[in-house]
């Protein structure tokens, strides 16, 4: 009956509009208050907000947030679509294609997929347009390429996840890498498919020469320099993913500096938008904490895990029917929130059917990536909706095709969990 | 992602005006932890002599810095995440006074949160409670700083409550609301 | 009717402590009291972060929490006393001694917990850290200078600075890729948590038969809580309680023991320290002690009436 209410009060409060994070703790609070009183719900509140902020490792969140900021002020990031464009545009929706290929750029130097969205918006979208490019078809890839952000690392996701489930979070970042490049090339091919199948969404291409092509590459490197300051030394183990992300932030701002664009108020904006976002993912961890607590409290977790190990079914069914319901939460909830309100419930369960829990983060992250793009919460569309001005309905709608190539990497990875688990397993 | 929000009055701009100070101590705290850390790697690599200070520094007060001193900025800019898509297809009024509960709600929680803060602030600074470290850091600065982030988010939420009490009474917007998800031009059309 | 009381921890899923005490003690309560109390057992901070277990226990919202002392250092500080490298090598002796303090109405009872409004129903103190290196050959006391060695906490930090060593502030999970990329030349750990964390195969050496700190592990009850329940309640904690300290410390020095032998056969050479430079080490270590005791002192807590009081325990606990 108190679980019906919190949950009750919970939806509408996100339906109206109240911050997810408020939605999370007051709900939990209104169970904490039922179930033990006034003590058990101050006794809660007087620890875990704290709790929630004062970890050392919890730095690389802000420390990798903070490298985007300066990745963004240096300008760089713009320069690597550029050079996509020069490199795939002769083919017919080249630009669509360079996108991705810069959606995966940007995603080894971001961990976040709604930071990487606008980036690649406000670039690539206006360029797509004035080539006479379908806004759908336009739109969607943004949207799309914007979430590998998440999966290629560094990963706000990721390491939310191994701190979840304390793992070793550069395994998990470096096990992120090679289904980052299968969901690149999947977006491609998807486009390939798209224009083929739609002549008159996308222009034909426009060649370059083999001159432009490496003059391009030289606005690169500093982006490559960045990929090995973070990525390349937690791969290598030269830096534990605390140090990789602070020296990743100081790099990114020397970049900015060599470039000539971080003058006071930049850097000063950096330092406060960095903060606004880190305070946001710490907010909505705060609160799913506080709903979590209640949740275990009341066995809810207990039951349910109890529950679903009980059933005459075999571990992959079950592994099935978990990434149907992380794809429907997908279609409603922040993918932050849900990640903290399910690992701690589900990991022990999918450990205990066997399953790694390397591949299970990756895996989720994925099927994450496709609830940033399907309505009715899609942050990565409304992003897009923002720059572009155009519907969501149509963005959305443009967007599709894409969760469906998803869809079918999601199953893919399911039935060769070694195409995760390879590349952490070569590392020392 | 995040724009700056004007305030709707002159209660609301008092509060901004705390808010940006608050946010520049969370600014300085993060920028403060990119320093360190390089510091920290260079020292330990290039002399062999690691920063003893460094991580209980962080973990204790400049994350909690972070954390606490952006937490009502972040909500006066509409930074912290909210599902705006069902929002504006709700009725003007019953939307308001919805928000207005919430907000009420998440004032008392707001205000719990820093009270709690203040207890432990209180006992831990009466009793000279420090950490057990090479530098025996005292743990009432981080009760400080949650105190004081909670105070002034809790008049946010104060501020919100009545600001969408007022707006749903009057049929008119008296508060701050983030900017809709829609684009003007094809603002009829909403997700499927 | 039945008591049905929520204990609260943050060892994870299948930890030796849990399994060989805390389980036992539950399943011993019981009994004991004739199926009258059960137990709701939140293990791997389910409920909160262990630094936050005390607090918890405190405002009843769990009524029985596991309290790791170096993890309240701030609160209650005297109760580190048994992580500092005194004069025992095993579990149990350092686990009797500290229950001889810790139980209601024990020196450290009255001076730490019974203030904060707690009650220890149970203790353990772990086997002695050894120091444990990747490529540096240990041989004597002097080969451990100037190693880094992945050190926690104060008193450690101190020891590791009086040998002569660099004390590095890294998590548990960083550990092992600090060790394997040279961060850090070894680790000041227990042999029970060299395998959890997966590290025996980067180390080649390490130290035996010393005591270069350890770690306290206690669960209380809020004062509260306590005189709320029945005697025979009462007393079922209780002779569960001595019941359960036993059987966990003797279980944590046979995993010692298994543990160091399979580290052994993975290729690491334990070392005996010279008998000279055992008996220096334990001036050495006497001063970080000492040190320990006047810091407290010198703040208004009792620090060198604990550690006098534990070093008698221990005296009689052989
Ligand atoms: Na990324
Ligand atoms: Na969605």
């Amino acid at each position: 009956m108190t679980i019906a209410l919190v949950l009750l009060a919970l939806v509408v409060m996100l339906v109206i509009g109240l911050p997810v994070a408020l939605a999370m703790a007051v709900s939990g609070a209104i169970g904490l208050y039922i179930f033990g009183g006034l003590p058990v719900l101050s006794g809660i509140l007087r620890t875990s907000p704290l709790s929630t902020a004062n970890s050392y490792e919890i730095i690389t969140i802000p420390m990798f947030i903070l490298m985007a900021e300066f990745v963004i002020i240096s300008g760089v990031a713009n320069d690597l679509f550029r050079s996509a464009t020069i490199w795939v545009g002769r083919i017919k929706g080249g630009v669509a294609m360079a996108t991705a290929l810069a959606g995966a750029g940007f995603g080894a130097i971001s961990g976040s997929s709604t930071a990487a969205a606008a980036t690649l918006a406000s670039t690539s979208i206006p360029a797509m347009m004035k080539e006479g490019y379908e806004p759908k078809l336009a739109g969607g890839v943004v949207a799309i390429s914007g979430t590998l952000a998440m999966l290629i690392p560094p990963s706000i996701a990721l390491i939310l996840y191994g701190i979840l489930a304390d793992i070793s979070i550069s395994a998990l970042l470096i096990a992120g890498v090679i289904p980052g490049l299968i969901v690149t090339v999947a977006i491609i091919a998807t486009i390939a498919i798209l224009v083929w199948l739609w002549p008159e969404s996308a222009p034909a291409g426009r060649a370059y020469t083999m001159r432009e092509k490496f003059a391009s590459l030289k606005r690169v490197g500093p982006m490559i320099l960045l990929f090995f300051a973070v990525t390349g030394t937690i791969y290598t183990g030269i830096a534990t993913p605390t140090e990789a992300s602070g020296i990743g932030a100081f790099v990114a701002m020397l970049l900015a500096i060599k470039e000539g664009r971080l003058s006071l108020p930049a850097f000063s904006g950096a330092l406060r938008r960095a903060a606004q976002t880190s305070c946001m993912i710490l907010f909505i961890i705060l609160g799913a904490h506080i709903f979590g607590y209640y949740f275990t409290l009341a066995r809810v977790t207990n039951d349910l895990t109890t529950w679903v190990g009980g059933l005459p079914l075999s571990p992959m069914t079950i592994m099935v029917f978990i990434l149907l319901g992380y794809i429907v939460l997908g279609f409603i909830m922040d993918q932050i929130a849900i990640l903290i309100l399910t690992v701690p419930v589900v990991l022990p369960l999918v450990i205990s059917l066997g399953f790694d829990p390397i591949w299970f983060g990756v895996i989720i992250v994925v099927t994450a990536e496709v609830g940033m793009v399907t309505p009715p919460l899609g942050m990565n569309v409304f992003v897009v909706a923002r720059y572009t001005r155009r519907p969501l309905g149509e963005l959305f709608r443009g967007v599709m095709p894409h969760v469906w190539a998803h869809l079918l990497v999601i199953a893919l990875l399911t039935a060769f969990p070694a195409i995760i688990l390879w590349l952490p397993s070569t590392m020392q | 992602m995040m724009q700056s929000q004007p305030p709707a009055n002159g209660a609301s701009a008092l509060l901004a005006r705390i808010e940006s100070v608050l946010a520049l101590l969370s600014g300085l705290s993060l920028g403060a932890i990119m320093l360190i850390v390089v510091a920290d790697v260079a020292m330990r690599y290039v002399f062999a002599a690691p920063l003893s200070w460094s991580y209980n520094l962080i973990g204790l007060y400049l994350m909690v810095a972070v954390f606490f001193f952006a937490l009502s900025d972040t909500l006066h800019n509409h930074g912290h995440i909210a599902i705006d898509i069902f929002q504006h297809q709700i009725p003007h009024r019953p939307r308001h006074l919805a928000l207005a509960v919430g907000y009420l709600l998440s004032s008392g929680l707001m205000a719990l949160i820093g009270w709690q803060a203040w207890l432990r602030l209180k006992s831990a600074y009466l009793n000279d409670d420090r950490i057990a470290a090479v530098i025996p850091w005292p743990t009432w600065v981080a009760y400080f700083i949650v105190a004081a982030g909670c105070l002034v988010m809790t008049l946010r939420c104060v501020y919100r409550t009545f600001g969408h009490a007022a707006s749903g009474l009057t049929g008119r917007d008296l508060v701050e609301t983030p900017p809709p998800p829609e684009t003007e031009p094809q603002a009829g059309e909403g997700a499927e | 009717q039945e008591l049905t009381l929520r204990i609260g921890d943050s060892f994870p899923v299948g930890h030796y402590i849990p399994e060989n005490m805390t389980k036992f003690w539950m399943e011993r309560v019981t009994e004991l009291s004739g199926g009258e109390v059960a137990f709701d057992y939140y293990p791997a901070e389910q409920l909160g972060k262990a630094k936050d277990l005390l607090s918890l226990t405190q405002t009843g919202v769990m009524d029985i929490g596991y309290v790791g002392a170096s993890y309240v250092s701030d609160k209650l500080p005297l109760s580190s006393v048994a992580e500092l490298p005194e004069n025992f090598t095993t579990s149990c002796k350092g686990t009797k001694a500290f229950w001889e303090i810790a139980k209601p109405g024990g020196a450290l009872d009255q001076a730490e917990f019974a203030p904060n409004g707690v009650r220890v129903l149970l203790v353990m103190v772990l086997p002695p850290y050894q120091v444990l290196t990747s490529n540096s050959e240990i041989t004597d006391l002097d080969s451990l200078r100037n190693l880094k060695l992945r050190t926690t906490g104060g008193a450690k930090e101190i020891a590791t600075t009086k040998i002569g060593a660099v004390p590095v502030q890294i998590s548990a999970p960083e550990t092992r890729d600090a060790l394997s990329r040279g961060t850090i030349d070894g680790v000041l750990f227990p042999h029970s948590s060299v395998l959890p964390y997966d590290i025996h195969p980067l180390l080649k050496y390490g130290t035996q038969d010393v005591n270069f700190g350890s770690f306290v592990v206690t669960y209380v009850i809020s004062q509260e809580r306590w005189e709320a329940l029945d005697e025979d309640v009462q007393a079922a904690l209780v002779q569960a309680g001595d019941e359960a300290i036993t059987k966990g410390c003797e279980a944590a020095d046979n995993l010692d023991l298994k543990d160091k032998q399979t580290i052994a056969d993975s290729g690491v050479t334990f070392v005996s320290l010279p008998d000279e430079d055992k008996a220096r080490l334990g001036e050495l270590m006497g001063e970080v002690s000492q040190q320990w005791a006047s810091d407290l002192d010198a703040r208004g807590r009792p620090g060198t009436d604990i550690l006098n009081a534990f070093r008698a325990a221990l005296e009689k606990a052989d």
